[in-house]
């Protein structure tokens, strides 16, 4: 499987182009120095390619991609440590196209590039719990979050759940934020009698629910998507070094301790990359949400792997900041915990299992 | 398999877990130890007269066609119903090389009989001085106009003493160098001076065998492509039972052993053990992708030389993994000694762990299978091939 076939040369060389166009691997350097994860004229970019649309039907104003397309996407975009916030609307788009009336805007905003939506999370499960017509409470901690410009949350209220849309600045809505060891963030919010009457139903019920875990798994595919492409290209450079480097006259490359282990890299690299596009052929399936943790999870672990051993691999050198290695490590320790660690992945799957009472 | 089935695969899965449910002995399933060719022997010619014993066989030679899906369904269908091992040599290493390079008088003779498991084979390749250097062989044959003389030595020839017929490496020229010096042969395990002996394993079973050779004569009809040439179609076979041999059944029955024994100690209360589960269910899953993916590329003729290595190499590894991870949340149940056939409700706490060690070492070890993708997959150069270095 994945040959690429001629459609998808567009979207692999689309990405890999705007990327490298936009400065490459030196603007992820500049960016994980600073304090914001991309710049906005990188993001309109996104959005004049479409995208930020990729997840949206055409009907609905995006470019139709399936699945599988969306994960090429996103592991060539991983490739290329690509710090844009794309998995997170990627989510909010996929929950807002399920929404129709007042999601519409919000939607057509979130493709044009014009408003930043980052999905939250209840700090347990998925829905936040309403008191007396309030929110209170914090929500889980989102990769991107600080750079939201409006927020999709659950919430329980009474017997039935909503999607609601909280806009930063909202009375009772705090963001906190931390920043990430990219130049990234996580941010949570804390809500204060935040007025469920003044936020805006997105929708209501099951549709609720279907579109909260419709983008949450989306997430979890897109953040391991991007971790494959990480992980695959952090090989490649080690693997180039294990050549190019001599020492004892010989390149080290043909010293069998370091062979086996870059074998061993390269054997559950594309074991993940596998899991990764299996997983995303289980969209019409009750396993949906399991493939999707279970991706996640491997490719968090799989990537961690690789990272610390590529930069083992390159001695001395792998181990500055100067050498493009550490680059690759400390986005991939952001990634790994992004739409959930490894470990709560695991749990959830667990969950899962005895929602279906499958174990 | 996680993807979407499509209706006529659902369809498939459902035939093939009522047939299986139907014609599967009871007292063949959740098999701890490995069972005999004679015990197997019912159940196996059902199998291969379903045409499911090798079901990726073209249907002229008693496969099914099966597409990759399907192959992979009937293995989780199959380890979900606790079928046994089979002796597959037969089916997945000597056949598929006389389909490719026997003549039709091979073909007639042996393909069906391997497919319904009424013909047993063992490999004969491995000598005491020639394990992974397999090139070194010196087990020796004489050619004497339509015959050949054979004399030497195999070991871990699995199964050997339960087997019917051994498909062998043979030397046939004198320059233990030349390409052209290795040839392979089929041989009747019954023909004077073949003489087996079983070894006994970690397992305690005696699966692992020794063969000697001395004097046996083989008519020349039994060699398989030309004088010579065994050592290309010998390789064929070895890329062929690799990615095989990457089949997710053994790490889905042990799967389900984990899960058996998670709840006959009650460990699949404590969170910590519940983590352990799903890491290896996950692993799990992984291979089943991997293995999916490689025999989708097969099919479609896009397989990478390395695809079976890392098949081989990772299936064993994700096994022995989960294996590990039933022994370590099994506490004091570790060490207890399994019967010989278990059932779905009682654990196998130790046998099929101690059985995994031979994953990583048969069909060439996991060493082996990393050089091949270091020098393959990755580019890098040969060790100590330019000299000094330190392989």
């Amino acid at each position: 499987m994945l040959k690429l076939k001629d459609t998808d040369r567009h979207i692999v060389d689309g990405i890999a182009d705007l990327l490298e166009g936009a400065g490459g691997l030196p603007r992820v350097r500049r960016l994980q120095a600073g304090r914001l994860s991309f710049d906005r004229g990188v993001w309109g970019k996104l959005a004049a390619h479409g995208w930020l649309g990729a997840a949206v039907a055409e009907a609905q104003g995006g470019v139709g991609l399936g699945l599988r397309e969306v994960a090429l996407l996103l592991e060539h975009a991983g490739k290329k440590l690509m710090p844009e916030p794309l998995v997170a609307a990627l989510a909010a788009s996929a929950m807002l196209a399920r929404c129709g009336g007042p999601g519409k805007a919000l939607l057509a905003d979130l493709i044009a590039g014009k408003t930043v939506i980052v999905p939250v999370a209840a700090e347990s499960g998925d829905a936040l719990e309403v008191a007396g017509g309030a929110l209170a409470g914090r929500t889980a901690y989102t990769s991107d979050g600080h750079v939201g410009d409006v927020f999709l949350a659950l919430v329980a209220h009474g017997a039935t759940t909503q999607l609601v849309a909280i806009p930063r600045g909202t009375k009772g809505a705090t963001v906190e934020s931390e920043d990430t060891v990219d130049g990234g963030s996580i941010a949570r919010l804390r809500l204060d009698g935040l007025a469920l009457a003044e936020l805006t139903v997105l929708a209501a019920g099951e549709a609720a629910d279907g579109a909260f875990r419709a983008g949450r798994d989306l997430a979890l595919l897109g953040y391991a998507a991007l971790l494959v492409g990480l992980a695959d290209e952090a090989l490649a450079m080690t693997v180039q070094y294990l050549k190019d480097r001599k020492q004892f006259g010989v390149p080290i490359g043909s010293f069998q301790a370091l062979q086996h282990r870059a074998a061993s890299l390269y054997v559950i690299g594309k074991a993940s990359r596998a899991l990764l596009y299996e997983a995303c052929g289980a969209g019409g399936t009750p396993r949906r949400a399991i493939a999707a943790l279970a991706a996640k999870s491997y490719a968090a672990e799989t990537a961690m792997k690789t990272v610390k051993e590529c930069v083992q691999l390159h001695g001395a050198m792998g181990y500055t900041a100067e050498h493009n290695m550490s680059l690759y490590f400390r986005r991939a320790m952001a990634l790994a915990i992004a739409g959930g660690d490894a470990i709560s992945c695991r749990k959830r799957l667990h969950a899962e299992r005895q929602r279906l009472q499958d174990f | 398999m996680l993807r979407e089935e499509t209706p006529a695969e659902q369809a498939f899965r459902a035939e093939a877990r009522a047939w299986l449910e139907a014609h599967l002995p009871p007292e063949l399933r959740h098999a701890n130890n490995r069972l005999t060719p004679a015990e197997l022997k019912g159940w196996f010619r059902a199998l291969g007269e379903r045409g499911w014993a090798a079901p990726h066989w073209p249907r002229e030679h008693g496969g099914i066609d099966a597409t990759p899906v399907e192959q992979v369904i009937l293995i989780e269908e199959l380890a979900r119903a606790g079928a046994p091992d089979l002796p597959a040599q037969g089916l997945t290493h000597i056949s598929p090389i006389l389909i490719k390079y026997g003549t039709d008088e091979q073909k007639r003779q042996h393909l069906h009989k391997a497919r319904t498991g009424e013909v047993i084979w063992a490999q004969g390749y491995s000598e005491p001085g020639s394990g992974s250097d397999l090139r070194s062989l010196r087990t020796k044959a004489v050619i004497e106009g339509e015959r050949l003389i054979i004399n030497g030595h195999k070991i871990w020839t699995t199964g050997a003493q339960y087997s019917d017929w051994l498909y062998l490496l043979v030397r046939t020229g004198a320059d233990p160098k030349a390409r052209d010096s290795i040839t392979l042969v089929l041989l009747d395990a019954k023909t004077p001076g073949v003489t087996p002996r079983g070894i006994v394993t970690l397992a305690g079973d005696d699966e692992l065998c020794e063969v000697f050779l001395d004097n046996v004569v083989v008519p020349i009809g039994n060699v398989v492509g030309k004088i010579g040439e065994g050592w290309t179609v010998g390789t064929a076979l070895l890329a062929e039972e690799r990615i095989r041999s990457g089949t997710p059944i053994h790490a889905l029955r042990a799967l389900s052993r984990l899960k058996v024994a998670a709840r006959y100690t009650g460990a699949d209360r404590d969170p910590w053990v519940l983590d352990r589960v799903a890491q290896a269910e996950i692993e799990v899953m992984a291979l089943e992708a991997a293995f999916l993916e490689a025999l989708e590329a097969q099919a479609a003729g896009e397989a990478e030389f390395e695809d079976s290595s890392r098949l081989k190499l990772y299936g064993a590894e994700v096994t022995q993994f989960v294996l590990e991870v039933l022994q370590d949340i099994s506490g004091a149940h570790a060490a207890i000694r399994a019967p010989r056939v278990g059932d779905d409700a009682t654990p196998d706490f130790s046998t099929m762990f101690l059985q995994s060690r031979r994953l990583s070492i048969r069909g060439g070890t996991n060493e082996i299978q990393r050089g091949i993708i270091a020098m393959r997959a990755l580019g890098l150069s040969r060790p100590g091939s330019s000299g000094g270095g330190n392989a």
